[in-house]
């Protein structure tokens, strides 16, 4: 495999500090920029820029495109309007998860998919049942995440003038540059042309002077995930192997939804094991670890990483139904731990300004 | 208009699902696109007034049980010849007649091997032995006792297991074609011999027949038997599409625009045909849809009437001409062409089945006429000449390798008629496997739409006229009825 670099490599190559760098879907990603834990705090008290090019984007065209995705999403994102967005999760036929992201409605018969790992055959395949075009374009264009609470100002330093909500995704020129704009829970996305990509990270930076603004890379990030309950694909689990509730992703499938692939597969699937966190009485990390209650193995850990927030270790762990009691001692190897409901830490949240989502 | 049940093709599966639901007081549309009922049992004319088989010439798998609850007798169906010996054909004369008489295969057989004689009697034995534990599961939705030998057996291909009893090539290939519609080297394709042996017609296990009047007879009897139930049928009434509200059927639309609502319907169609282009996709997985939609056979046959001027004359040891007559070098050659035709290639060399129903029933052909009704397989589904081109060179072929072992065969023929794969509908073109030999009846006639079923020849265990998927379909049909 090639390895890629991003459209900001020469501005993330000349941050990091550490010469720290990492893998993730085929791209050279800064694994930090100085201390995983400083950028991590700098994301939950002020804000953090993070260079997200590497997210793997589709395209949907045609005619039947609102309805494929609908068939093919566990949200019915035909009932998004242009300019909105929503997470989804994708199942098989067989009710399990292939992945999880974003829909982002671009136009009547446009849409894009993006998400942190890629399922381009699957998705074709799909695709082509309603006669749609899909098209990766993933390399294409430069992206930046800005998130913290100080976000917002950040971007407004930045002369970025924004009204984009939460749910929604907004485009506008910047300085004689298209960029897009979209809000998520936890700040903002922008993304420009990959020409653009260091004039947007220049700026950026020099805006976020004022608000402590640190560039943050995978290993923050990944802390951050456990800490909010996210799980990742090629890190937690693959493709075809766990139903939604096993991930923590049941808030992703809407019940009311009728239509979307292995629904009936999941309705009649008996309950297995739901995601918890656990807190652990130790700063040791504990991965992949077998966890027991009164000598019983009731379930598994995924990720696992120290919380520099909590100041101890947290781990994702897979726990069958019944044992599943928020509170409950459970020991993790060696080590004793807590189970706790998600997410750890809520976020500090991030205030937008009201608006309806527009194109 | 609206009734109980609508019936998607009136081919013998269709018609066999229609009279079981109609006996059950159901009211029945059966639905045909074509303008006659019959699919690959309707019998074709030829040179004026001689009645030439459909594709299927001969019938050795059809249900007992719907023959006799059916009353298809008492509606005229009977049989020409009811237990035809197979013949394999040999350029050297010494023919290989393989009869029900032991002790008559056993000397024949001597010819060609003294071996292979010698073993004959346990090889029978042993495959009819396992054929009966098997009906279990091919007759009926339980579960074999034979599982010790399933295992084996599923695992073997045609041509090593018969490898591991004889040792004669002519042999071998003669009793090879019965699995001919999988490569004899795909692993599990020796069971479809025991699938051949485990039917019974006329109360002899492994018994091919001809039926008197030709296949037609078949449609004739079951339309009878419809009319008397009350039966609705519509010729050229083609459906194109399966109307499902909230994941159960309601209706099917015709080409005509008309809608006919009912609560069940059951297709003769194939799966992919009936979930995938009537019902459009809905309710299926879209792995599932996706898998249906790219499905396509890549192993076919073809069918070719001879209509012949005289009695054709063997060469070599006498055969008796009420016969099942296979041509075929080597069971290595099905595997060859199997490979060709997987390719979309002309294969190197046809292996043929052939009978002279007209000598079995003269009603069949003025007198002085015969019919060599000729099944040619593995053939390429498209091949890149297209089948247009190839039509009169494939009938030449099969005229030039008859005209080895029946020497002036080809100053006999009369008129010729060939049916290509192109011509012969998908559904019987698909691979036999393992996998859908041993899937359950459930699973095979099942679909995810609720009140959808599956009863036509694709839901067999392998691709026969049966009639068994449809009386099973129907029963369950009938049971998801009472259920509501």
């Amino acid at each position: 495999m090639t390895l890629r670099a991003t459209a900001f490599h020469a501005r993330v190559a000349a941050a990091n500090r550490c010469n720290a760098w990492q893998t993730r879907n085929g791209y050279t990603l800064a694994a930090a920029y100085g201390d995983a834990q400083d950028e991590v705090l700098a994301a939950r008290s002020c804000a953090a820029l993070i260079d997200i090019s590497w997210h793997w984007r589709l395209l949907f065209e045609g005619a039947r495109a609102a309805e494929c995705l609908s068939r093919i999403c566990t949200r019915d994102v035909s009932a998004l309007v242009p300019g909105a967005h929503t997470e989804i999760a994708w199942l098989d036929d067989r009710g399990l998860v292939r992945g999880a992201g974003r829909v982002e409605r671009l136009g009547r018969e446009r849409f894009r998919l993006v998400a942190a790992a890629p399922d381009d055959c699957w998705m074709a395949r799909a695709a082509a049942l309603f006669e749609v075009a899909t098209r990766d374009v993933t390399g294409q264009a430069a992206g930046l995440a800005l998130c913290g609470p100080l976000a917002p100002a950040a971007v407004a330093a930045a002369g970025i003038a924004t009204r984009v909500s939460a749910h929604g995704l907004q485009r506008l020129v910047w300085n004689a540059r298209e960029i897009e704009i979209l809000g998520t829970p936890s700040g903002f996305e922008i993304r420009c042309a990959a020409d653009d990509a260091l004039f947007l990270w220049d700026c950026m930076v020099r805006a976020g002077q004022d608000f402590a603004l640190l560039p943050m890379g995978l290993q923050a990030q990944d802390m951050l995930a456990v800490g909010r309950g996210v799980v990742q694909p090629g890190i937690d689990y693959r493709p075809g192997q766990e139903p939604p509730e096993a991930l923590g992703l049941g808030q992703l499938v809407a019940t009311g939804h009728k239509r979307f692939n292995g629904r009936s597969a999941l309705l009649a699937r008996p309950a297995g094991p739901i995601l918890m966190g656990i807190s652990l009485d130790s700063p040791e990390p504990a991965p992949r670890a077998p966890v027991s209650f009164e000598g019983r193995d009731v379930g598994r850990t995924l990720s696992s990483t120290v919380s520099p927030l909590l100041g101890h270790a947290i781990a994702l762990a897979k726990i069958e139904a019944g044992a599943a009691v928020a509170g409950r001692r459970v020991l993790v190897s060696a080590t004793e731990g807590m189970l706790t409901p998600l997410p750890f830490l809520q976020d500090a949240g991030v205030a937008f300004a009201e608006a309806s989502p527009s194109v | 208009m609206t009734g109980d049940a609508i019936v998607i093709g009136a081919g013998v599966n269709g018609l066999v699902a229609a009279a079981y639901l109609a006996r059950a007081g159901r009211r029945v549309t059966v639905l045909e696109g074509r303008h006659a009922a019959g699919g690959a049992c309707a019998s074709t004319t030829m040179g004026g007034n001689a009645k030439a088989p459909g594709l299927a010439h001969a019938v050795y798998a059809l249900d007992p049980a719907l023959v006799r609850e059916l009353g298809l007798v008492r509606h005229g169906l009977a049989f020409a010849a009811r237990d035809l010996p197979l013949v394999g054909l040999r350029p050297d004369g010494k023919h290989l007649v393989i009869s029900r008489d032991l002790r008559a295969t056993e000397h024949n057989l001597a010819l060609q091997s003294r071996a292979d004689a010698k073993i004959w009697r346990s090889y029978r034995e042993g495959l009819f032995g396992f054929a009966r534990a098997m009906r279990a599961q091919w007759w009926n939705d339980r579960r074999t006792t034979a599982e010790d030998a399933l295992a084996r057996i599923s695992r073997q291909g045609t041509g090593p297991f018969l490898d591991s009893w004889f040792e004669s090539e002519g042999l071998k290939a003669t009793l090879a074609f019965d699995a001919s519609a999988a490569s004899p080297l795909a692993a599990g394709s020796a069971l479809l011999l025991a699938w051949r042996v485990a039917q019974e017609m006329g109360g002899l296990q492994g018994a091919t027949a001809i039926l008197r009047g030709g296949s037609g007879a078949l449609i004739d009897a079951l339309l009878a038997a419809i009319r008397v139930a009350g039966v609705s049928l519509r010729l050229g009434g083609k459906a194109t599409e399966i109307l499902v509200e909230r994941g159960r059927v309601c209706g099917v639309r015709l080409a005509s625009g008309e809608t006919l609502s009912a609560p069940l319907v059951l297709s003769s169609l194939d799966r992919r045909a009936t979930l995938v282009e009537l019902a459009r996709g809905e309710c299926l997985g879209l792995e599932e849809w996706s898998r249906l939609a790219n499905e396509k056979p890549r192993v076919a046959s073809a069918k070719i009437h001879f209509l012949l001027g005289g009695m054709p004359k063997f060469s070599g040891i006498a055969v008796p001409t009420v016969s099942r007559f296979v041509l075929a070098e080597r069971w290595q050659t099905y595997a060859a062409s199997h490979a060709a035709a997987r390719l979309n290639a002309m294969v190197p060399e046809v292996t043929c089945e052939f009978l002279l129903p007209t000598v079995a029933d003269n009603s069949l052909a003025p007198e002085g006429l015969h019919i060599m009704s000729v099944l040619v397989r593995p053939l390429p589904l498209s091949p890149l000449q297209g089948w247009p081109q190839l039509k009169a060179d494939l009938a030449a072929r099969v005229i030039t390798m008859a005209e080895r072992v029946m020497p002036g065969v080809a100053r006999l023929v009369r008129d010729v008629r060939v049916s290509t794969p192109d011509q012969m509908g998908e559904s019987d073109c698909r691979d036999a496997t393992v996998r859908r030999l041993l899937a359950s009846w459930n699973t095979r006639i099942s679909t995810p739409i609720a009140g959808l079923y599956l009863c036509g020849a694709s839901a067999e265990p392998a691709s026969a006229v049966s009639g068994r998927a449809a009386r099973i379909a129907a029963q369950a049909a009938l049971r998801d009825g009472e259920l509501r």
